[in-house]
């Protein structure tokens, strides 16, 4: 190659990598994350929920058509219950405090709902390599963009609270009946709750907390002091998981 | 220069064929899992990520450790290196390709990848894991390429690379520090939480890429009439010796920090890898300890550090006992007991294995192609 | 040895190599190669050609299934025609990533021409941006429009289906008078 072909190259490359350095400063500077307006809560009281019903979880997984694990028409290999989505499901007390709970604990067999706590200072957000999910400024929920995921599973590895599902499978394959109201994921990304984004834009409750037959979930904004979730903390103890993490749950349990 | 990878013995040809056969059977297992999805890699919900990102990890290490002949030949002007330290630079390449195609075969997405490019986010380490890696993959080609091509026409190395050289000194020790990052800093995985991850990954690095090294050197030998010398055998050997000696003593004081403060959730990773995990877990982290012993008391002698035959068998113990613990332990280990405390047992699949195993076999074709090429230009050289 | 040597070039005086190439050392033993690069480039591109079509079919314009009753779009045959993604793109972007739902657009009527009222200013509707919602409404059938579409112009491969629908969900068509 000769000195002017050359030369051409390393200019252009190093403008090239000067431009994209740039870029990133950019996206870096433009993508601060601001205060969130609200301060979405979810709090579940442990007195009237039993987890003896499956009723919060039906409704969850049948309004985000969110695939059972082991449907009888599904063609390729078998699905491990381990490789499943679960957006809200039954741990127990015992599992989603393990580090508060010893063998004299009573309840620690009880079933428990968990499900992601959108928390306020998310671990799975800041890892996540493509912007693919955030915590939203206008209500605090943390959420995911299923068209950006790229489905390198760091987010799963940074959520202290194991509340991430991967699309080990096509998730269609695994559907009895599909809800047209909402999409479905793709093979090869990560998927939560949404605290019901879908629902709340149109002014309905989260599917779980309306479906809840023992009135056991209060849920709004803990910046409204009159909101379900404010009155259901001001009159009871309740508690989060893991705050020592400083993750900030927004999911509270009523003991 | 490349003409020189196309000529050669009846057995050079066999192990290219060899290598290209296993990589058709990956590539095929690969298209698999594209059109299946990771269901079918043992992978699930809590160990969610296993082999491959562990493969990635350990060779980001082998990666870096080319810094180890670099680093004494051109800071320090140990001439004894000469010959050494384009066979290092060479290492690198196909070690950074490797972790990238791990990278690729890992993700759900693998048709998004440029996302990462066009939405830089620069808060997520594996952002500045991406960047420090492919920018260490170009400084490793240019100036390996570069000094090559000086070589084989007889003149010096263009002053430019010297700069460049200088630079990949420090940025080896980054793209370590940066996937130790990647661990280390996500809240509530009790056995990833250590401040001395980074230094601990450096450290292990450092006896496992040299020692593999040595082993290559020795296999080069053998096929070639390229000799590094013996004097430089040795010194990697001491290399290696002291790096293990480091890497075992953090890893002591890891099993310290855990069992003297006694923090359950620190402790039951330990506990699953060395006592409580499916029988191949338990027995691979035993042997991991059992191997890093007979490498460092073979090493530690010079009697049998400075033979060259038992250094070889120190060197593949040290290299063997570092990928047990970091190309296995590591990532497994992390995950489990889940944050509820469970234990999933997570047992790699034979697909899974198939498409690590081409990777490998990826990396030693573009590896043996590149010390084709060296060895050849540089005997020429010797010749001439 | 050294006589054979010496006999191929008392033989090559007769023969002028720089016209006969075929003699050349090199370019002799490179032959099969070459030959054999030829043909898997042109089997390459003929399996190309022949898995995307079949030779000797080339189809004129796809029979498209237009809306029912729905006469307007949300943007002009042209604009869609060739932007239709990238609207797409920005909907999905604004709608999940800036949460901004709804979208003002002028009127058309059955022609396509922008309505204006008496004062001559643009009349504005505001629709939803979504796919499923939106587009889909009306185009009620993606696998005789979207598909058949982008099959014809070799985007999606036969038999394929697009992206989009890996998510979100086809609507059942409606019945058609004409089908
Ligand atoms: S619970 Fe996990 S997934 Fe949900 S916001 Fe917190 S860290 Fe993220």
């Amino acid at each position: 190659m000769d000195r002017g072909k050359r030369n051409f190259l390393k200019i252009a490359g190093l403008t090239g990598a000067g431009a994209y350095v740039g870029f990133v400063g950019a996206e870096a500077i433009g993508n601060k994350p601001g205060k969130a307006k609200k301060k979405l809560a979810l709090v579940i009281d442990t007195r009237k929920c039993k987890g003896d019903c499956p009723d919060c979880i039906a409704a969850c997984h049948r309004e985000h058509n969110v695939p059972e694990e082991h449907n009888p028409n599904f063609k390729g290999p078998p699905v491990r219950s381990s490789q499943g989505i679960k957006w809200i499901w039954l741990s127990t007390f015992g599992g989603a405090f393990h580090e508060q709970v010893n063998e004299h604990t009573g309840r620690r067999k009880d079933p428990l709902v968990v499900l992601c706590n959108h928390c306020d200072n998310p671990p799975c957000t800041r890892v996540c390599p493509t912007k693919a999910t955030w915590k939203r400024e206008s209500d605090g929920i943390v959420t995911i963009d299923m068209h950006r995921c790229i489905g390198c599973r760091f987010c799963m590895a940074a959520c202290p609270y194991g509340s991430r599902s991967f699309n080990f499978h096509d998730p269609r394959k695994n559907l009895k009946a599909v809800r047209p109201g909402f999409p479905t994921r793709t093979i090869g990304v990560v998927e939560k709750c949404n605290f019901c984004a879908e629902r709340l834009g149109e002014g309905l409750l989260p599917a779980c907390v309306e479906a809840c037959t023992k009135k056991a979930m209060s849920f709004g904004d803990l910046k409204d002091k009159d909101s379900p979730a404010s009155v259901a903390l001001r009159s009871a103890y309740a508690i989060t998981r893991k705050p020592a993490l400083g993750t900030g749950p927004e999911v509270y349990y009523i003991l | 220069m490349l003409e020189k990878a196309l000529t050669g013995s009846k057995g050079y040809f066999a192990w290219i064929f060899a290598l290209l056969v296993v990589i058709g059977v990956g590539f095929g297992t690969y298209l698999y899992q594209l059109n299946e999805g990771l269901g079918i890699t043992g992978l699930n919900r809590d160990v969610s990520w296993g082999l491959y990102i562990a493969q990635f990890t350990f060779l980001v290490g082998v990666a870096a450790s080319a810094v180890m002949v670099v680093l004494p030949y051109y800071l320090h002007d140990y001439k004894e290196f000469g010959k050494l330290t384009l066979l290092g630079e060479f290492l690198a390449i196909p070690a950074c390709l490797m972790c990238m195609l791990f990278i690729v075969v890992d993700m759900g997405r693998p048709d998004r990848v440029v996302y990462v490019f066009l939405h830089p986010t620069p808060n997520s380490i594996m952002f500045w894991d991406t960047v420090v890696l492919s920018g260490y993959l170009g400084l490793n080609l240019v100036i390996g390429w570069t000094t090559l091509s000086a070589e084989s026409k007889g003149v010096a190395p263009p002053r430019w690379v010297k700069p460049l050289i200088y630079l990949s000194i420090p940025w080896a020790v980054s793209i370590h520090t940066v996937t130790a990052f990647l661990y280390q800093g996500l809240p509530g995985r009790g056995f990833w939480m250590t401040a001395i991850m980074a230094p601990r990954f450096l450290a292990s690095a450092f006896a496992a890429g040299p020692s593999f090294l040595i082993l290559m050197v020795l296999l080069v030998r053998r096929f070639t009439r390229f000799d590094p010398g013996d004097v430089a055998l040795r010194k990697l050997g001491q290399i290696v010796t002291y790096a293990m000696f480091v890497s075992v003593f953090f890893f002591l004081m890891e099993v310290f920090t855990v069992f003297y403060s006694a923090i359950p959730e620190h402790k039951h990773h330990f506990w699953y890898l060395f006592v409580g995990g499916p029988w191949w877990l338990v027995g691979a982290m035993w042997l991991f300890v059992a191997l890093a012993v007979i490498g460092l008391v073979i090493l530690v002698n010079p009697r049998t550090r400075n033979n060259i035959p038992t250094l070889a068998v120190g060197a593949a113990c040290v290299f063997v006992a570092s990928w047990l613990e970091k190309g296995l332990g590591l990532v497994i280990g992390g995950f489990t007991p889940n944050p509820f405390g469970k234990y999933t047992v997570y047992t790699p699949t034979l697909p899974e294995v198939t498409i690590a195993v081409a990777i490998w076999c990826i990396g030693f074709l573009i590896l043996t192609v590149l010390y084709k090429i060296a060895t050849g230009v540089k005997q020429e050289r010797a010749i001439g | 040895m050294a006589d054979d040597k010496d006999i191929q070039k008392t033989e090559e005086e007769y023969r002028p190599t720089e016209y006969d190439y075929r003699h050349t050392e090199d370019a002799r033993s490179d032959m099969p190669f070459i030959v054999l690069g030829v043909m898997v480039f042109v089997a390459l591109m003929l399996g190309a050609t022949v898995a995307n079509r079949g030779l000797g079919k080339f189809r004129s314009k796809p029979a498209l299934e237009l809306p029912r009753d729905a006469k307007r779009c949300i943007r002009d045959t042209a604009f869609m025609r060739s932007n239709h993604m990238k609207l797409l793109n920005d909907w999905r972007d604004a709608v999940v990533r800036g949460e901004v739902r709804k979208e003002k657009i002028p009127r058309r009527d059955a022609t396509g021409k922008v309505v204006k009222d008496a004062a001559g200013k643009t009349v504005y509707q505001t629709i939803e941006r979504s796919l499923t919602k939106t587009c889909l409404r009306c185009h009620d059938n993606p696998k005789a429009f979207c598909d058949r579409c982008h099959v014809y112009a070799g985007v999606t491969r036969p038999g394929g289906s697009l992206k989009c629908f890996h998510c979100h969900i086809m609507p059942n068509p409606r019945p058609r008078a004409g089908r």
